[in-house]
């Protein structure tokens, strides 16, 4: 009985700690895979590619922003094409290959969406670990490409403008 | 009698042998508490012992009334009573019994006369034990049979009495030797006791209504169980005592660690306080001095407002004529070893002869002029131009701080002059503290950077006699910078890279002399070429210090992963390859010695995991670090399983990469070189031992540099430890703040209190 008691008492204590945490891990990489809403950024890992830049132009961060779009395009039309041959092994290798990069950067949402399409490629249920058909991962996929699509502009929108705003030039013009 | 109440022979048969235990509850008296069902069974015991002298008071009473009927016998004409006068009662009577006939049937001797049978073990009950002895317990009978050392035989096969039967036998209990039976008596109970033999005739199972063990038996076992308890009781107590005694020295072992702790803490602050009081002494002094320095002949122009100075070294550095100096050095080490050994018995006006102070002033503000002037006979001298040096370094480093201060650090253009002499002065914590902003790159300087500053504007030519100490000089500062370090101002300190070109030249003017300095610091002039790439690259980290840059190959498919990662690497002080995949990484492992494999998992062509399975083919040692975002405990176990030495998930972090870089590339680490002058363990790769481990020390073989300055090897040993534990490289773990707390902390030792 006494033992109850006093869990019962130590219990109203325990939320306390944890708020903080949660507050916190707004910015935490650590806490990314929190599937709630990633930020657009992810400024933690963002910031630690601009302190690699050695001055103020930020050519080193740019020009690896910059190769990133390029990436993410160029992974965007496989994408398309393996979607259209329902090649899901594909789908999955370029959902990896796409979080890889998207992680590195700091693009939070379309490295959670990516790694969402490199488990469904698999037929794994991200989730229960439970197995889906071929149709249904497709469907899936097809959703979760056109969010990541939404995703990725949002953010590629909101890094070009941070350059912007710090006078850095826009990517070269190759698209 | 023959009627006898049938009842009686329901009585449990439990005791037939009653005086052991009479004795028992003394003799246990400490287990009896614990087993009171026991002590039940003692008194139930009693209680039949009673009941059985009753019945023999009965057998006597019996044996008064009829002894005519007995006396009937034919071969009992002598007469039971005098034929027989000593015999116990019991025996005479069992012998009549089995005289009457009219028991033959039921009770009769053996077939060889020397026992006797119970054939009818009912009947004999119901009948006989009645009229014989006015009881019907057969028991009881059983129990006054083995009271007088009769012992039941087993029953044999060719038993042709039926397996019902018993049969007892008594050595002197024959048919036919009546005279015998005298010599069988009641056995006395203690010396019973002792016997340890329970009757082994009696194994054989009784009949079901008789089926308790014999009494000897039980008693056996009872004292056995008894002994067992007590001897158990013991050890229980045995081994509370044990771990009590266990506690008890847990509880002291840990009142010694606080105390030496503590003691330890105690030692540092006394150290400390010792060299304050020191410093001061000699500030105290020093004016005097600085005078005397001043009419030196090595003064210094006389546009420096620091009169102090002995430019020889920092000339001595900028002299490109460095065989000089390199030739002198080891003279200058065995002459400033002797001058130790004059000087130290003798005492200065301002020098106490206390011997950390000496170790201080000796490894952190050496004392070139002592050993210039080499020439034992001076010490005097020596001793003064220590602390008038002391005085100087103070003076220095108060005028640097202010001038931090007032310049703005984060303007590269605006750089002081001396700040970047006083970084190439310190070669052997080189390439690490240098670049680092948290690191002390100004204030450990501060011998030469008066030097230097006076040089830059004064007279080159001015080299002379230093040139020995150089050697000695540079490697001293080097370390002891990091523990005086001082200046705050330089957390945010940036260099320009223009500014770098001069000190460059100096820098490598300089390094030639080191190896003089300490064999250990051979290893450190590679790092001073990536070291220079690296100054140019700005950046809120430091770098960890490389005694040569690691070469690191990369493996990654993700141009945007593989270009970010060798910044990365760059940036940490690495020299990089790239492979695109698995293929390409096993091609470049073929062909190429590295110290690291960066190793992407999922890759065309080939993947991480197949690639390293390839590479331990032929590659057992350089790490391979799997980088991957597929970390899951099954994927995690394919990757160590096929060779790799450690996971850096994706995206991975600048401080785990730098982590991982530290942990596997513990042996190329600057600090780790300077320490291996003493620790003689040598890392292998992937050894992932602490700082500067607590590895042997290896006295022979390697230099202390600072033996020519009386260290002992000991004293050499802390000055390293403290470097490497206090204010060198130690990663992430590090704190900004800390550093500065540390630097505050050890600051005082050197400040100008004007």
């Amino acid at each position: 009985m006494s033992r109850t008691v006093t869990n019962s008492a130590t219990e109203p204590r325990s939320p306390s700690p944890i708020p903080p945490v949660t507050t916190d891990s707004k910015s935490p990489s650590s806490l990314r895979p929190a599937p709630s809403s990633p930020a657009t950024i992810n400024m933690d890992t963002f910031r630690q590619i601009l302190d690699l830049d050695e001055d103020e132009t930020h050519d080193f961060s740019s020009s690896m922003v910059w190769a990133y779009f390029t990436q993410v395009r160029s992974t965007f039309k496989k994408m398309d094409d393996a979607l259209q041959a329902k090649d899901l092994q594909e789908l999955s290798s370029l959902g990896h290959f796409l979080k890889g990069s998207s992680g590195q950067i700091g693009v939070g949402r379309v490295e959670v969406s990516c790694q969402k399409i490199q488990y469904y490629g698999k037929l794994r249920n991200e989730h229960d670990d439970g197995d889906v058909s071929d149709t249904q991962a497709l469907d899936r996929i097809t959703a979760l490409l056109a969010q990541v699509k939404s995703d990725y502009d949002a953010a590629e929108c909101w890094l070009k403008n941070w350059y912007m705003e710090r006078g850095v030039e826009g990517p070269p013009a190759d698209d | 009698m023959d009627d006898s109440s049938q009842s009686r022979q329901l009585f449990p048969p439990l005791n037939i042998n009653l005086p052991p235990f009479r004795s028992q509850p003394q003799q246990y008296q400490s287990p009896q508490h614990e087993y009171p069902q026991q002590h039940q069974q003692y008194q139930q015991q009693e209680y039949w012992q009673q009941r059985t002298s009753s019945s023999r008071d009965d057998i006597h009473q019996q044996q008064d009334i009829k002894p005519v009927m007995q006396t009937q016998q034919p071969k009992q004409e002598g007469g039971v009573e005098d034929g027989m006068p000593s015999t116990s009662d019991f025996v005479k009577k069992l012998y009549k019994m089995l005289e009457d006939q009219s028991f033959q049937h039921v009770v009769s001797w053996g077939p060889q006369g020397d026992c006797f049978v119970v054939k009818d073990m009912n009947e004999f009950t119901k009948s006989i034990l009645p009229r014989m002895f006015k009881h019907s317990n057969f028991a009881s009978f059983v129990r006054q049979l083995n009271k007088y050392d009769f012992h039941k035989v087993k029953n044999t096969d060719d038993n042709q009495f039926g397996e019902h039967s018993w049969t007892f036998r008594h050595p002197d209990f024959h048919a036919d030797r009546r005279d015998a039976l005298e010599n069988i008596k009641r056995k006395v109970p203690t010396s019973r006791k002792s016997l340890p033999a329970p009757q082994p005739t009696s194994s054989r199972p009784l009949p079901p209504s008789l089926a308790s063990p014999s009494a000897s038996q039980t008693d056996y076992l009872q004292a056995q169980i008894e002994r067992l308890t007590q001897a158990q009781e013991e050890m229980s107590a045995h081994v509370r005592n044990l771990e009590r005694n266990y506690h008890d020295v847990l509880v002291e072992m840990v009142g010694f660690q606080r105390n030496m702790a503590q003691q330890d803490g105690l030692m540092q602050n006394l150290i400390q306080y010792f060299l304050q009081v020191e410093n001061g002494k000699s500030k105290r002094a020093s004016s005097s001095q600085q005078q005397a320095m001043l009419q030196s002949p090595s003064d210094p122009s006389s546009s420096n407002p620091n009169p102090f100075l002995q430019q020889h070294e920092t000339l001595r550095m900028m002299n490109p004529d460095s065989d000089v100096a390199r030739a002198s050095l080891m003279q200058m080490n065995e002459i400033s070893r002797r001058q130790m050994e004059f000087s130290q018995p003798s005492s200065f006006d301002d020098r106490p002869p206390s011997r950390i102070w000496t170790a201080a002033a000796n490894a952190g503000l050496i004392n070139p002029d002592g050993s210039v002037k080499g020439a034992p006979p001076v010490p005097s001298i020596s001793g003064e131009k220590i602390t008038s040096r002391v005085e100087a370094l103070q003076r220095i480093e108060e005028l640097q701080r202010l001038r931090m201060g007032s310049a703005p650090p984060n303007i590269p253009p605006l750089p002081p002059p001396p700040q970047p002499q006083e970084e190439m002065v310190m070669p052997t914590s080189s390439t690490g503290t240098l670049t680092s902003p948290e690191g002390t790159p100004p204030s450990f300087a501060w011998p030469e950077e008066g030097d230097m500053g006076q040089l830059g504007g004064g007279d080159p030519g001015n080299q002379v006699a230093g040139a020995g100490h150089e050697g000695l000089q540079v490697y001293t500062v080097g370390h002891l910078m990091p523990k005086s370090a001082v200046d705050d101002a330089n957390g945010n300190w940036t260099y320009d890279p223009t500014m770098w070109d001069p000190q460059q030249q100096q820098q490598r003017q300089q390094q030639p002399q080191q190896p003089q300095a300490s064999t250990s610091q051979q290893a450190l002039q590679p790092a001073s070429s990536s070291s220079q790439q690296r100054l140019r690259v700005r950046r809120s980290t430091y770098v960890p210090g490389w005694a040569v840059p690691p070469r690191v190959l990369l493996v990654d498919d993700d141009a945007v992963s593989r270009k970010l990662s060798s910044k990365f690497l760059q940036v940490f002080g690495c020299t990089i390859d790239v492979a695109v995949d698995g293929v390409g990484a096993v091609n470049k492992m073929n062909l190429e010695k590295y110290d690291l494999v960066l190793m992407d998992i999922v890759m065309p062509k080939l993947d991480g995991v197949s690639a390293t399975s390839l590479i331990r083919k032929f590659d057992h040692m350089t790490p391979i670090i799997s980088m991957t975002s597929n970390s899951k405990p099954n994927e995690i176990m394919t990757y160590y399983s096929s060779g790799m030495n450690d996971i850096l998930p994706k995206p991975f972090t600048k401080e785990g990469l730098l982590g991982m870089l530290e942990k596997h590339l513990m042996h190329l680490k600057v600090i780790q070189e300077m320490a291996s002058a003493r620790v003689s363990r040598p890392l292998g790769p992937g050894d992932v031992g602490p700082y500067m481990g607590n590895g042997e020390v290896d006295n022979e073989g390697r230099v202390n540099p600072l033996a020519g300055m009386g260290l002992t090897d000991e004293q050499y040993n802390m000055i390293l430890q403290n470097i490497v534990n206090g204010e060198t490289f130690v990663g992430e773990k590090r704190s900004l703040e800390e550093d500065d707390d540390g630097r505050e902390g050890k600051r005082g030792r050197f400040e100008v209190i004007e």
